[in-house]
């Protein structure tokens, strides 16, 4: 495997990434017209389908919403960089944090049907307290806001390596294009497009990693050179019994990742969304499914490594490892309409994170502030303002992508949530004393792994 | 060979989910226009949580063979290509599992 052998293709240019992200987002933007004559009436339907999402669509959405554009590029800058222990830490924690959802979600909707937002739970396991309310419910729009952000990061990232386009520019592109279609379809279209994103990230990408493995020679070729080279950290890149890999990000990753789907109102509105009777079911075939997905992308970790790329080659200015799956795709060879192919992987995974983050989004200021504070508001003023905050949620996120202020303590209010989530879910008789110590105890732990 | 097998796979895979989707469509559509609420209970049995220990040591152990021998790195496509066919194949068994008592 010569590393001198891969160049860029000389199609990729930024006008055709542009294409391809507003063609991406117009395509989302026809599925949204259509749903909203079809499928919306009420803000109700707006904001949880009306809870009647089957299982196909709970499944196909929670995989899509969960595969975010950083998962199907940090799994394979995290191989690269750790070999398969770095695939391992990734990949396990991920898939086990959505199913870990199940007796949640079930539990959610036993004891409590007519939900719709995590706030209105806890503002009913907390006797209506307005101050742990209030805290969930301002917590909940700062993860959706990260959500977003993370997405357009790594959207921007792509676009600029394969296409050569200003990240700048790319971010700005990015969210227009989501928000464009989320302001007119609310959930159904989330659940749509965010389902037919599903086949877009899984088949594109079992083909991609074929071609490559058939471009270099196979995997007796991949496997041989990979035997004998390190990425970036020394160690053997083809076992898991690294202990570099769980120190250096791993358990930090996996207490994250289930923080991040316990006290995501991205996962909770799917929730009470899908019908009563499918609710368990999705929840766990979609993180059991969930995990061919990073696995398969993971390989082209291996193939960075076998071909001995440094970060400095990747990308030359932010030296980022999660660089090292667009680099590959874009110079090994393939012809053009596969790199799109691959470039459409991961706007499907932004576009449907980022879109589902919004209608979660929506459904937060509908019920927690809206409904709550303005009890009397009108329908129609309850949809205006529903729809307002996916747009004003999306305008938010790019500015702070394009400005860099992203602040580490959103992630520990994600920790603390989830411990309060815990608490409260099963044991209900659990005092202020205990909750606070889990709260406290909890960020304590990842203040000291960070 | 591989590639061809995982083309043809991948195209499969696709039919079965765009048909699935489109009855999933259908059905939402035919589902609005009633008022009757779904009032059904979880079907999900309690041994979930089997098929939870399952899928992550199969996860481990698709991890874990790549670094014992060469051809576990031709595995993981065809699992990404079972996932698309589980969910196109979630939407025609829907309805069976809804008829459930």
């Amino acid at each position: 495997m010569d590393p001198s052998t891969l160049q860029v293709h000389p199609g990729l240019t930024p006008t055709l990434g542009y294409i391809v992200m507003i063609g991406l987002g117009a395509f989302s933007l026809i599925i949204a017209l259509i749903v909203r004559t079809k499928l919306i009436r009420t803000t109700r339907d707006f904001v949880a389908s009306d809870k009647r999402i089957g299982l196909g669509f709970g499944v196909g959405s929670l995989i899509s919403v969960w595969t975010w554009a950083m998962a199907v590029m940090m799994s394979t800058g995290l191989t690269y960089a750790f070999g398969i222990a770095g695939l391992f830490w990734f990949v396990v924690p991920n898939g086990f944090a959505v199913m870990l959802c199940t007796p949640f979600a079930r539990y959610l909707r036993k004891h409590m049907p007519q939900g719709y937002t995590i706030s209105e739970f806890i503002n009913h396991r907390f006797d209506k307290s307005k101050a742990a309310t209030g805290i969930v419910t301002i917590a909940m729009i700062f993860g959706i806001i990260l959500e977003i952000l993370i997405n357009l990061k790594g959207t921007s990232l792509v676009m600029s390596i394969i296409f050569g386009i200003e990240w700048r520019t790319a971010v700005i592109v990015g969210v227009a294009a989501v928000l464009v279609y989320s302001y007119f379809g609310g959930l159904w279209t989330s659940v749509m497009t965010a389902t037919l994103n599903t086949l877009m990230i899984t088949v594109p990408a079992a083909i991609i990693v074929a071609l490559i493995l058939d471009k270099i020679g196979g995997a007796e070729v991949l496997w041989t050179s990979v035997s004998t080279k390190s990425a970036l950290n020394p160690g053997n890149p083809l076992t898991v019994f690294r202990a570099d890999a769980p120190i250096g990000f791993g358990i930090t990753l996996a207490f994250g990742l289930i923080a991040a789907t316990v006290a995501d109102q991205t996962f909770w509105q799917k929730a009470w969304s899908i019908k009563k009777r499918h609710v368990g079911r999705s929840f766990l075939w979609a993180g059991a499914w969930f995990y061919p997905i990073p696995i398969t992308l993971g390989i082209l970790g291996l193939v960075g490594i076998g071909f001995g790329l440094t970060p400095e080659v990747i990308d030359p200015i932010g030296k980022d490892i999660i660089a090292v799956g667009p680099y590959i795709v874009s110079h090994i060879g393939l012809p053009l309409g596969f790199i799109i192919l691959y470039v459409l992987i991961i706007l499907a995974a932004c576009y449907s994170t980022i879109d589902g983050a919004s209608s979660a989004l929506s459904s937060v200021v509908a019920v927690d502030i809206c409904k709550r504070y303005w009890p009397a508001m009108s329908e129609k003023a309850l949809f205006i303002f529903s729809k307002l905050a996916m747009l004003i949620g999306g305008i938010i996120s790019a500015i702070i992508v394009l400005t860099g202020l992203i602040s580490p303590p959103w992630s520990l209010r994600r920790t603390r949530l989830k411990h309060l989530c815990y608490c409260r879910l099963y044991w209900p008789s659990s005092g202020p004393v205990l909750i606070h110590l889990g709260l406290w105890a909890g960020s304590c732990w990842q203040w000291r792994l960070v | 060979m591989y590639v061809t097998i995982i083309m043809i796979l991948g195209v499969l895979a696709s039919a079965l989910y765009i048909a699935g989707q489109i009855k999933g469509t259908k059905d939402a559509l035919a589902e609005f226009r009633t008022t009757e609420e779904d009032e059904g209970e979880d079907t999900l049995s309690q041994a979930y949580i089997a098929y939870l220990i399952v899928a992550v040591i199969v996860s481990m152990l698709l991890i874990g063979l790549m670094g014992v021998a060469s051809f576990w790195i031709y595995v993981p496509p065809f699992f990404a290509i079972g996932s698309a066919a589980v969910v196109g194949w979630a939407f025609f068994i829907e309805r069976t599992l809804e008829r459930r008592p």
